[in-house]
């Protein structure tokens, strides 16, 4: 519209007013309303302005008329027509329409506004909105976009899924959301019941208000008077049922756990959404009733808990939890055992979890983060402070150790001016390479500004001693706090000064001469080995900062132990042993068990192997070189030594080809400890000055110490072995001058050797040969040869004079020399014998030593175990055809043989030459068991066999049980190494044992079984360290693969010896009467053993090459069950776990049966052959417990020995444990036994099974001890080794020379005195054995 | 796409075109969200084209050239170009350096320490560090960086600076580095408020499919399947190699992955469901994902896209930033997609044990006092299996890939 025009008509219309008002007018009013309305709906083209000017003409109208029509009507009758009056309501009426004109004014604004929002939103984002920045539209935030990205402009809602997700969800692949887990909060629980409350309240309720709402309304309705009272009484019950249900207590609300609720009402309602109904009937039903208990675990109920969980197997918790009866949930059960369950974690880090951390580490980190969360997700039995740790304190590369440079000191010092002596892990980061302990140690002991250094003044001197006497050495904390300005490190080095110089005072009145310097470090060496056998508990792990005092120390320490030689420490020092070596064991040191000791040295053998290429077979040689030093330097009288050094150069001449190669290393090995080890010094001059002072305080306190001591020994030595054959190039100086010797290096001689070897003097083709020939009547001849000899005689006089069994280490002295000469007697004749150059050559080797001692002593003991060997072996092998499994099993492994050597046969120039000293030492260790056998069943013994096999002595007091295995053991794995590397080398090994006989065919046979067993272990150096066969128990082993299996791979307990006749008196001390008896008549032992067939002495050899094998393998390597058997693989397992197998009552357990393949008949004949002798001892023992002095007739003896076994062991689970076993392996053969040859079927004679039990017993109480000790390494090894039933298998060594002919089992006459329960027992075992068949 | 130059004002967004739907460069379309559609390739050309070789060079400057010496000459060459270039007399150019110059940004005096902030301090980043710092002061309980900040500036320190070892593997001289954040899907309740997400830098030749590659999300290594009666059943396929296909939508197109036979197209459900009414999308295109580069695409710097795989993993991607190559950044191209940031997931633990990660999780579980409810696999099984190995209890068990430690 124009706007002309519209002032045109306005003025018309204003005229038009004009007009009209004179006569009064009427139509004002309509017509500013009609403006208004005019004006607001064409607002947008009308100005305000425009409407101002043209309502201001018309205001001053409209006012009169207005005044002039509405009002005046009534008013208008009032109030007088003046003009005054008119002007006046002029006035008022103006007013009012101003206030109009405001009013429209604003709307036309909120009009405009409305109009202009309209428009934006027609527009759409395309038009900036540059008014107000603060109000985007939502969807500009990035929740807006969140699943579903694409939604329905209206519903909001997202395509349909697609089939990749449809088909997900089919798979159960869970998204995101179905795994939220919101924690319950504490306003939700008391939600949750709360609503479960009411819940129940309101089912309760509605039924009795519905009937109440019914009966009023009936009421209501009711007529009569009667229906009526019935009524208001039913009503009144019903009010009273509801008022019953309002005043229930909440817990009878609460109802039962798995009481059904409104869970839908609940959620939606009461938890608005928040919760699913399932969620919550979850939570509620298992969790969140009040029938579950929620109350803090006591200690009691935590301690049941682990009873109770320990019974079911720590499954099947909700078991547990119901029997446990405090209303704990199943889940809460799990969840305290787990919180107190210590094999959770892992502990000891293994080398394996060590490089995989590193690896995980360097794939992972970024920069300097490390992912600790992420990586324990890949290492299992871990939680990540244990990696953090391992790793900041341990693995880090970075990390550095031993001496602080003068810088880092700086460092150091400046960060702790910088932050005080507190903030370690602040310190650290400015002192790089070391850790926040690393750095405070060597603030507080090194730096701290009120540390003293220098000399003690005499004041000191003098408060240090005082302190010492009022704190017993070693609290030298306690000490150092006291004492103003030293270090706890400072006051024991003074300490050990000052002593040191006492020592030299005493030392200066003369005690017993000093050998030459050249041995002196041979004398410390033993002396340090002797004082690891007193350090019965020295762990495995490393102590790895031995600072050069405390080296010393440990070695003034040793030497301060040699002149106490009778004072052997408790027995409950070295009882531990075992234990602590199943531990090292675990520590993934991988090596042999039994023996700290021997555990680092063959550590250190593999480190050498792995570091410098070199065989590992170096460290056991060098052991055994350097036994005989040691032995000798320890004895006591000084003429040893002179002997000594004869024998050496007797050696020397020895026509080996070899010989100038051990020269040479020997002269090096004494010295080295000296010359080239800083740390050695301290031998020669303080050494000799020692007082046994210090050996109690030492006892306990240096163990670690000494230990580390003994590795860098052993170090050195290895190096030193190492060394002929890289040849030595850096220590020329260590070689001793006289010796012109050769340039060559022991590899090269070697080399040489093989190549002038011709086919007929290849071991190759003696092995050839004597496959072809094995002729009994050979060894049948050896044998007697053997016996016709002197029986060996170790001063068992000295022995008996001695009030304690452990001083037996003069004794050990005495055999050592006597085991040398045999060996040495035997390699000579061997070489002589057969004059196959090579061998001889590494028999040189060992005898050199022995050889010259040996002179008193003949060889017999040796020789005779190894035909016993190879008899047995041959037996066995008839028997085993029997047996078809077992010759399955030896087929395929001699088949298999051939392929796995191939890989070792890279044997470098390095690897043959090795095979020599390895051969050698498998001689030693044989002869050593003999010996010790016939020498002295008692406690002697052991400690012989030691120093004779290998310089392990250290353990000569601790472990007097073991030490024969050791250095069997040693030996062996030496031997092994040597065959696998040159399969040359093979056939010597046959020979070895050969050597007194021609037959040798089993033995080889078994070598190369053996071999690649121990090839396929993962693990070489672990392995070497396993196989602890002596002599015999190689050949017998070898014969049977199975055990062999076992033994390399995890079972070594499985020798466990089956019978251990005399060693055990050993261990009792009550048994020494006994031996002392023994003794007297040596003659009597030697020829037991000498002809095991003959004399059927069985048990003593077999329990020495089985003793070994109760050090429990520390791999974890799988058993391979299709070696043990071919049947299926569950079949084996089951026959593992025994379930069927031997039971005596009051032991829960089971063993699997033997089956007689595993040559338990053969034992069994033997101790059948046996059992008079036994009885004998054994009744001897009770006699001599009893009455101490003579020994009754036999009869009443065994009766009271029996009755004393009955009385002592009835309860004695080791003794029951050794019975199941005994049942186990026995109770078959025994039965076959009873079988006729020709298969004609009979009762089972009652006779057989009492023999065996009588036997058992008659030998349990004797080894009791041994067993005990035994079965603890075994469960130890339970655990770490699923399926170790190797204790058993142990008996399928054990010596029995021939197959047992029935005849000869049923022979013995049957033992009265048998107990009616194992009788029960056998028979029970038998049927079941029997029905499994 | 058109290659319209608009004259001088080429260079940066301070000169609107309001009219270029698709420009060359970015350009604010909502202030401080994200800009208007623009050409990647071609916004890198025309930086490419303004700038010179030295500008471009990725070699280390040499230092020793700018500071001390000749420095009347050098101040007397540098005031003649800005004379010539900005029309002035050399007199204005002189004032110019000195009352512009780099000296002027100083603000602390020699002996300052930029560590050290003055109390009454007006500048608002400041304040703002300041405020944080004190917050940390007060609530820190060991002095020292934690760990998710040493994680935080590792990722993002890591590949700084790094050269190729082999040359050939070297960034071209102004290529394009595009960061794009990338939003984890809603993983915990607690990400409801703040998103967590990864950044990368992704060069602007690079493919598409790279960037995919690259992209780590738990969902692709979900393991399928309810195994509670044969937990030891070692389930061997993760949803990566049974689900390959996925998406990324940039502006209207769906750049789907189709490397493999077995991939499917995700998006024809979306594109049929938006063409089945009216959603408020307009016409949709699909391409291959493996056919683009990053240089080929038209985006808006800041705007929410999408990023689909696994049937319905869907993670929003955001380009937050494109920029040329600098000589301090990671000059090798095999890195690239670089990981910059990453968000830290917390591991979810066994409920049991609350030691180890879990590995399980169940639902319908006669046990577990919650639904669903995670275990670490040792206390699983002891849970809810007895020794022979059967279950005990009615429960559902599916293998648990946890965030926190694959994401």
């Amino acid at each position: 519209m124009d706007i002309d025009a519209e002032r045109e008509k306005i003025t018309q219309e204003i005229q038009e007013l004009e007009r009209i008002l004179y006569p009064g007018s009427t139509s004002v009013h309509f017509e500013v309303s009609e403006s208004s309305l005019s004006s607001d709906s064409e607002a947008d083209s009308l100005p305000d302005e425009d409407l101002e000017t043209a309502g201001a003409p018309i205001l001053e109208e409209e006012g009169s008329s207005e005044s002039s029509n509405d009002e005046e009507d009534p008013k208008d009758k009032a109030l007088p027509e003046d003009p005054e009056t008119c002007l006046q309501l002029n006035m008022v009426y103006q007013e009012v329409i101003r206030e109009k004109l405001a009013e429209v004014s604003q709307l036309l604004a909120q009009n405009q506004e409305q109009q202009e929002e309209i428009l934006f939103d027609l527009s759409g984002t395309k038009c900036p909105k540059v008014k107000d920045g603060r109000s985007l539209p939502s969807y500009m935030y990035i929740g807006h976009f969140l699943k579903p990205y694409f939604k329905d402009k209206v519903t909001g809602v997202g395509p349909p899924a697609n089939e990749e997700t449809r088909e997900k969800a089919t798979q159960g692949i869970k998204a995101f959301e179905q795994l939220l887990v919101t924690k319950w909060k504490h306003w939700e629980k008391a939600l949750l019941r709360k609503s479960v409350v009411s819940d129940r309240l309101q089912r309760l309720l509605q039924p009795k208000l519905l009937k109440l709402e019914y009966l009023h309304e009936k009421q209501s309705r009711v007529s009569s008077e009667l229906e009526r009272q019935a009524l208001e009484k039913q009503i009144k019950e019903a009010e009273k049922e509801i008022q019953d249900i309002n005043q229930l207590p909440e817990e009878a609300l609460l109802g039962n756990r798995l009481d059904s609720h409104d869970w839908e009402k609940i959620s939606n309602i009461n938890f608005e959404g928040a919760r699913s109904a399932e969620e919550i009937r979850k939570f509620w039903q298992s969790s969140e009733h009040p029938s579950i208990s929620k109350q803090e675990w006591s200690t009691e109920e935590v301690e049941r808990l682990k009873a109770i969980a320990a019974t079911h197997g720590h499954l099947e918790w909700h078991l547990v939890a119901e029997e446990l009866g405090t209303s704990r949930s199943a889940f809460q059960c799990l969840q305290k055992f787990q919180q107190y369950n210590k094999t959770l974690k892992r502990k000891e880090w293994t080398e394996e979890e060590d490089h995989m951390l590193t690896q995980l580490v360097q794939e992972m980190r970024v920069g300097n983060h490390i992912p600790y969360r992420k990586i324990v997700y890949f290492m299992e039995g871990r939680d990540s402070m244990q990696l953090i740790y391992r790793w900041t304190k341990s693995l880090d590369p970075s990390l550095k150790r031993g001496f602080w440079a003068p810088e880092e000191d700086a460092k150091l010092l400046q960060a702790v001016a910088k932050y005080g002596a507190q903030d370690w892990f602040k310190i650290r980061e400015e002192v790089p390479g070391r850790s926040d302990a690393q750095c405070r140690d060597r603030y507080i002991r090194r730096l701290h500004f009120s540390l003293k250094k220098g000399r003690w003044n005499a004041k000191e001197e003098q408060q240090l001693i005082q302190l010492i006497e009022k704190y017993g050495v070693g609290h030298w904390a306690r000490i150092a706090s006291e004492l103003p300005h030293r270090s706890g490190s400072q006051c024991l080095s003074k300490w050990k000064i000052l002593a040191r110089k006492k020592q030299h005072l005493q030392r200066k009145r003369g005690q017993r001469p000093r050998h030459s310097s050249q041995w002196s470090s041979s004398g410390s060496s033993s002396s340090s080995s002797e004082d690891y056998g007193s350090s019965s508990g020295s762990d495995g792990s490393s102590g790895s900062e031995n600072s050069d005092v405390e080296l010393e120390a440990s070695l003034e320490k040793s030497r301060a132990l040699t002149p106490q030689q009778y004072r052997v420490p408790d027995i409950d020092l070295w009882v531990p042993t075992r234990l602590i070596t199943s531990q090292s064991q675990r520590e993934g040191t991988g090596c042999y068990p039994q023996h700290p000791a021997v555990s680092c040295c063959t550590q250190d053998a593999s480190q050498n192997h792995h570091k410098e290429g070199s065989t590992t077979v170096s460290a056991a040689e060098k052991n055994q070189l350097q036994v005989p030093y040691e032995t000798h330097s320890t004895v006591p009288r000084g003429d040893r030594f002179l002997h000594f050094s004869d024998t050496h150069s007797a050696s020397l001449k020895d026509p080996a080809c070899k010989s100038h190669t051990l020269m040479k290393e020997r002269p090096k090995q004494p010295l080295l400890p000296s010359s080239r080890s800083g740390s050695d010094p301290g031998n020669n001059t303080a050494g000799p000055h020692l007082r046994q002072l210090w050996h109690g305080t030492y006892q306990n306190k240096q163990r670690r110490k000494r230990q580390a001591l003994h590795r860098r020994l052993l170090k050195h030595r290895l190096l030193l072995a190492v060394i002929p054959w890289v040849g030595d190039i850096n220590l020329a100086c260590t070689q001793a001058p006289r010796r012109p010797a050769t340039v060559q290096t022991k590899a090269d001689s070697i080399r040489m050797q093989l190549e002038c070897a011709r086919l007929a003097s290849t071991p190759v083709f003696t092995l050839l040969i004597q496959l072809l020939q094995i002729d009994t009547a050979g060894c049948m001849e050896v044998v007697r040869e053997r016996k016709s000899q002197p029986p060996a005689l170790l001063q068992p006089g000295t022995r008996n004079t001695q009030p304690h069994l452990l001083q037996a280490s003069s004794n050990a002295k005495n055999n050592t020399g006597c085991l040398p000469s045999m060996t040495g007697e035997q390699t000579a004749k061997r070489a002589s014998h057969k004059g196959r150059p090579r061998l001889g050559s590494c028999r040189t080797e060992a005898t050199p030593f022995q050889v010259p001692v040996a002179a008193p002593r003949g060889l017999r003991p040796k020789p005779k175990t190894v035909s016993e060997l190879l008899r047995e072996k041959r037996l066995r092998e008839s028997h085993a055809k029997k047996a078809t499994q077992a010759l399955g099993l030896n087929s395929q492994l001699l088949v298999s043989s051939p392929v796995i050597l191939q890989p070792p046969l890279l044997p470098v120039p390095h690897g043959s030459p090795v095979v020599g000293p390895a051969t050698s030492s498998v001689e030693l260790s044989v002869p050593v068991a003999p010996v010790m056998v016939s020498s002295s069943p008692s406690g002697s013994w052991p400690v012989g066999g030691i120093s004779a096999t290998d310089k392990q002595p250290p353990n000569l007091q601790t472990i007097s049980l073991n030490p024969p295995h050791k250095g069997t053991q040693v030996a062996a794995p030496a031997a092994f190494r040597s065959l696998a590397l040159a399969p040359g080398q093979v056939p010597t090994g046959g020979h070895l044992s050969t050597l007194g006989q021609t037959s040798t065919t089993s033995q080889k046979q078994s070598l190369p079984k053996v071999l690649p067993i121990l090839r396929a272990a993962p693990s070489l150096t672990q392995l070497s360290v396993q196989p602890p066969v002596s002599g015999q128990p190689l050949a017998t082993k070898s014969s049977l693969p199975v055990n062999w299996v076992l033994t390399t791979q995890k079972l070594l307990s499985v020798q466990v010896p089956a019978v251990v006749g005399l060693p055990q008196s050993v261990m009792t001390p009550e048994t020494i009467g006994l031996q002392a008896k023994q003794l007297p008549s040596p003659a009597k032992t030697p020829a037991f053993l000498e002809q095991p067939p003959a004399s059927t002495d069985t048990e003593p050899k077999g329990p020495q090459g089985q003793e070994i094998p109760p050090t429990p393998g520390p791999e974890k390597a799988a058993l391979d069950l299709s070696l043990l058997s071919q049947e299926s693989e569950a079949a084996i397992v089951t026959w593992l776990k025994g379930c069927q197998g031997a039971f005596v009552p009051p032991l829960g357990s089971r063993m699997p049966y033997h089956p007689p393949s595993l040559c338990s008949l053969r034992a069994l004949s033997s101790l059948l052959l046996q059992k008079q002798d036994l009885e004998q001892k054994a009744s001897s023992l009770a006699a001599s417990q009893a009455a101490g002095a003579q020994p009754d007739p036999k009869a009443g003896a065994l009766q009271a020995s029996l009755e004393l076994v009955q009385r002592q062991f009835r309860d004695n689970p080791a003794y029951l444990l050794l019975k199941t076993r005994f049942l186990a392996i026995f109770s078959l053969p025994a039965f076959l036994a009873t079988l006729p040859p020709n298969s004609i079927p009979t009762t089972l004679s009652p006779d057989v099974a009492v023999v065996s039990e009588s036997d058992s017993e008659d030998l349990g109480d004797l080894e009791l001890k041994d067993r005990a000790r035994q079965l603890d390494c075994m469960a130890c090894r339970v655990q770490a080794s699923p399926a170790a039933p190797d204790p058993v298998q142990s008996h399928l060594v054990s010596p029995g020379q021939r197959a047992p002919s029935p005849g000869e089992v049923s022979a013995p006459s049957p033992l009265d005195a048998s107990d009616g329960l194992d009788d029960l027992n056998v028979l029970r075992t038998r049927r079941a054995r029997h029905s499994r068949r | 796409m058109a290659e319209d130059l608009q004259g001088g004002g080429a260079g940066g967004p301070q000169h609107p075109v309001p009219s270029a739907s698709h420009s060359s460069f970015p350009e604010y379309e909502l202030p401080e969200l994200h800009t208007r559609v623009f050409h990647v390739g071609s916004f890198g050309e025309l930086w490419r084209g303004r700038l010179g070789a030295q500008d471009l060079s990725l070699s280390e400057p040499q230092a020793a050239e700018q500071p001390t010496d000749g420095g009347a000459s050098n101040d007397g060459f540098e005031d003649a170009a800005v004379a010539s270039d900005l029309g002035c007399s050399l007199e204005a150019a002189a004032e110019l350096r000195v009352v512009c110059g780099l000296d002027k940004l100083r603000c602390l005096g020699e002996d300052e320490d930029p560590e050290v902030i003055p109390e009454n301090t007006d500048l608002v980043t400041l304040c703002v560090r300041k405020g944080l710092l004190d917050y940390r002061e007060e609530n820190i309980t060991i002095d020292r960086a934690c760990r998710q900040e040493i994680f935080a500036y590792e990722m993002e320190s890591h590949a700084l600076g790094k050269k190729p070892e082999n040359p050939a593997d070297m960034i071209e001289e102004g290529e394009c580095i595009l960061s794009v954040n990338i939003l984890y899907p809603v993983i915990f309740n607690k990400h409801k408020e703040h998103k967590p997400y990864q950044t990368m830098l992704v060069l602007g030749s690079q493919k598409l499919t790279e960037l995919r590659d690259s992209i780590c999300c738990v969902s692709d290594l979900q393991i399928g399947g309810e195994f509670s009666n044969a937990p030891d059943q070692a389930p061997e396929h993760i949803s990566k190699d049974l689900y390959k296909s996925a998406f990324f939508y940039f502006e209207g197109t769906f750049y789907n992955d189709r490397r493999y036979p077995e991939c499917r197209d995700l998006s024809r459900t979306i594109i049929e469901w938006s063409e089945s009414h009216d959603r408020g999308y307009g016409k949709f295109q699909t391409a291959r994902m493996e056919d683009f580069t990053f240089n080929d695409l038209h985006i808006k710097l800041g705007f929410p896209y999408l990023y689909c795989h696994q049937g319905d993993c869907e993670h929003v991607v955001v380009i937050t930033d494109i920029r040329l190559v600098h000589h301090d950044d990671c000059l090798d191209r095999t890195l690239y997609p670089l990981l910059t940031k990453k968000h830290w997931l917390w591991t979810r633990k066994c409920f049991v044990c609350k030691m180890y990660t879990a590995r399980w999780v169940t639902n319908n579980d006669t046990f577990a006092p919650e639904d669903p409810c995670f275990f670490c696999d040792v206390c699983f099984r002891m849970l809810h299996y007895d020794s022979e190995g059967n279950k005990l209890g009615e429960f559902l068990a599916y293998p648990y890939v946890d965030p926190g430690t694959f994401n």
